[in-house]
């Protein structure tokens, strides 16, 4: 309730912690060209999404050996001047790791046409702005699989942020898995109406157990707490969640940004840079499944052997896993 | 002007106050260097990238005076109603209604010329802001309830009120997120300084802090509004009409904020979105008390700590020093601040107590 007043009066005391404990802001390198800078929306240690948009950077920098700066936490109202603040100082290549930052991106990309921007999942372009997808509703697919394999209760549960696009064909992927492995699986879905909300995310992923869900696509913060709370199993998203709940998270949906950021790196250094939907998925190595950290053994072997030949099978291009995004109810 | 007479200016400088809110600022920047130097950065490569990055380039300035506004016009209604003895703490609701009524006109008059539409809108916006404010004003004088628990409940209902109609009623239909339908060009405050965002808002904020420095100085109402507030009970013996002042304290501050989100939704913006504001209704309370609530002071104030936190996003990705520091200086001001008047008040109580 005070929380917001809290933040406004800015207690010394609470942040004080943070200075001590030094946390570095920038990365420098020695390269005089092409710098890279991404726009965060939350923490980057959150595991999730800005996790990965801040390992891929980091990757990425090395990689090219750039010199990379990244600003997290940045809400959508100050995006457009963190952005600015990016370009007027010279980074060549602009990374706005929100969906959120569509607008705010091509305002600034008007007034500097000669530097290029990637905005995360953007639906409106232009000649110095491209877009990448994060294409992990191919691993959501084999999620769902997974789940409805491994669940006795075949009723697998999925709690998600905002129904953006990318979100709704997480879902949708993973409903379709699901169903290709057990045809009378019922997939639950919540969307809990904001990116970072773990009480919240929380409550929903309990209310789907409550209904009979034994197994969670965590697509945020705080499913696997409840996954823990209530004894059934996670699937993690973005990183190797497995830490967060050591005999819950079965296994995560892996997503792994620096070939991208470094690929577009490339491209801009080379001046091949085109607007257009970067997309790298279980085809191009970005998408995985990470470790089953022995939890495997809890899931029968015939799913696991499918869900290992389904992965094969699009990482070669045998099959597609179907992109649908359109609203969910 | 004679040699022993300081001038109008310098007395203004000289006045306990302001003096006061400067050293307050220098301290808080004092220990914040301390801070730096403790996370093993240099204090002086840090400030310097906080104020290169500021005010160092066109388009520092511009960022700097473009956050001047919103601090500044909810700073001057926070200082208005602490000179009427208002502790209104309601900016941030009052700041967000504001943008949305702005935003709901703006988008019910596409089509119509500047010279209406940016008016009907500023209107609109200082309407929603006074009467939100106006709520708390009832309780208070009908009810006795504390302005300071009823304003802070008030900017929950007001911001989850907004988020209900971002999401229903006022919502964008072509789009995924809770936001309105993007403004026309018409419905945009013009852009003062080519390239950059700085739009036609800061002219607002400078001349009502002139009206409202005038106002307080050189007005009847503007008298009575100060003696209400240093005193209600001499107020009232001497014929004032303690409850109007009380009212027009509640409802200036609702009207200035209501304003300030005017400005973030037809400059910056250009549309309502959700998280409008990252506080600035709170920072208010903060510029209105460093600028001792003197109209002038709060414009100094307000760009200052637009300037610290324009600063800290680079400071933080160019020197490596995290930019909650920035919101720590600001907490210490206010520390420092109120530890200024701390110190006379702990002298006089322990000379009190010698006495008994």
């Amino acid at each position: 309730m005070f929380e917001k007043l809290k933040r406004g009066i800015r207690m010394a005391a609470f942040a004080l912690p943070i200075i001590l404990g030094g946390l570095g802001g920038a990365a420098t390198a020695e390269a005089d060209g092409l710098k890279i800078a991404m726009v965060l929306p939350g923490p980057i240690s959150d595991n999730d999404w800005n996790s990965v948009g801040y390992n891929g950077l980091k990757a990425a920098g090395k990689t090219l050996g750039v010199e990379v700066a990244y600003s997290e936490n940045v809400s959508d109202a100050d995006s457009e001047r963190v952005l600015r603040d990016y370009a007027s100082r010279g980074y060549g290549l602009i990374f706005a790791h929100s969906f959120s930052y569509g607008d705010a991106t091509l305002n600034v990309a008007k007034d500097f046409p000669n530097i290029i921007f990637m905005a995360g999942t953007a639906k409106e372009l232009a000649s110095n702005v491209g877009t990448y997808s994060n294409p992990d509703y191919q691993g959501a697919y084999l999620a769902g699989m997974l789940g409805a394999g491994a669940s006795k209760t075949k009723t697998i549960g999925w709690v998600g942020g905002m129904p953006a696009p990318n979100m709704l064909a997480n879902l949708h992927a993973y409903e379709a898995g699901a169903k290709a492995m057990a045809p009378n699986a019922k997939v639950l879905h919540t969307f809990i109406g904001s990116w970072f909300d773990p009480p919240r995310a929380k409550e929903a992923a309990i209310a789907q157990v409550e209904q009979g869900a034994d197994v969670l696509s965590a697509q945020g913060v705080g499913v696997i707490d409840a996954a823990i709370a209530k004894n059934v199993y996670a699937l993690g998203a973005m990183t190797d969640q497995n830490h967060l709940g050591p005999k819950v998270v079965l296994t995560s949906v892996t997503w792994d940004l620096g070939p991208l950021v470094a690929a577009a790196g490339k491209a801009v250094q080379d001046k091949t840079w085109k607007s257009q939907n970067w997309s790298f998925g279980i085809p191009e190595g970005s998408v995985n499944l990470a470790d089953f950290h022995g939890l495997d053994a809890g899931v029968p072997p015939e799913v696991l052997k499918a869900v290992q030949a389904k992965f094969q099978a699009i990482k070669s291009g045998a099959f597609t896993p179907p992109l649908d995004t359109s609203n969910a109810n | 002007m004679s040699a022993t007479e300081p001038t109008r200016a310098a007395r203004w400088a000289l006045s306990p106050a302001l003096a006061g809110g400067a050293l307050a600022v220098l301290a808080a920047f004092l220990v914040g260097a301390a801070l730096i130097a403790a996370a093993g950065v240099n204090p002086l490569t840090a400030y310097a990238a906080l104020f290169e990055s500021a005010l160092g380039s066109r388009n520092g300035i511009a960022e700097t005076l473009l956050r001047t506004v919103p601090l500044a016009l909810c700073g001057l209604g926070v200082a208005l109603a602490f000179r009427s003895g208002v502790f209104n703490v309601g900016a941030e609701g009052q700041l967000f209604l504001g943008g949305t009524a702005a935003a709901a006109v703006g988008v019910a008059g596409a089509g119509w010329p500047s010279v209406l539409l940016l008016p009907a809108m500023a209107m609109a916006a200082m309407l929603a802001g006074a009467l939100w404010s106006g709520v708390a004003a009832v309780l208070k004088l009908r009810f006795r309830a504390d302005e300071l628990i009823t304003t802070i409940m008030l900017n929950y209902v007001a911001i989850h009120f907004v988020s209900y109609l971002l999401h229903g009623p006022l919502k964008d239909p072509n789009a995924a997120l809770a936001q309105t339908t993007r403004l026309t060009n018409e419905a945009r405050l013009p852009v003062l300084l080519a390239g950059t965002r700085l739009h036609a808002g800061i002219l607002m904020a400078i001349v009502a802090a002139a009206l409202a420095h005038l106002f307080l100085w050189k007005r009847t109402n503007g008298f009575r509004l100060r003696v209400v507030g240093l005193n209600p009970r001499a107020a009232e013996n001497a014929g004032m009409n303690v409850r109007a002042m009380i009212v027009f304290g509640f409802l200036i501050c609702g009207a200035l904020s209501g304003l300030a989100g005017f400005a973030e939704v037809s400059g910056v913006q250009r549309r309502m979105i959700e998280n409008l504001s990252p506080g600035f209704g709170y920072t208010a309370i903060m510029v209105a008390l460093l600028g001792a609530t003197s109209p002038l002071g709060v414009l100094a104030a307000a760009f200052l700590f637009a300037a610290l936190q324009i600063g800290a996003t680079t400071m933080e990705s160019a020197a490596g020093v995290p930019s909650t520091l920035t919101t720590i200086i600001q907490g210490l001001v206010v520390l420092f601040l109120i530890g200024r008047s701390a110190a006379p008040m702990l002298r006089d109580k322990i000379a009190a107590r010698r006495v008994t």
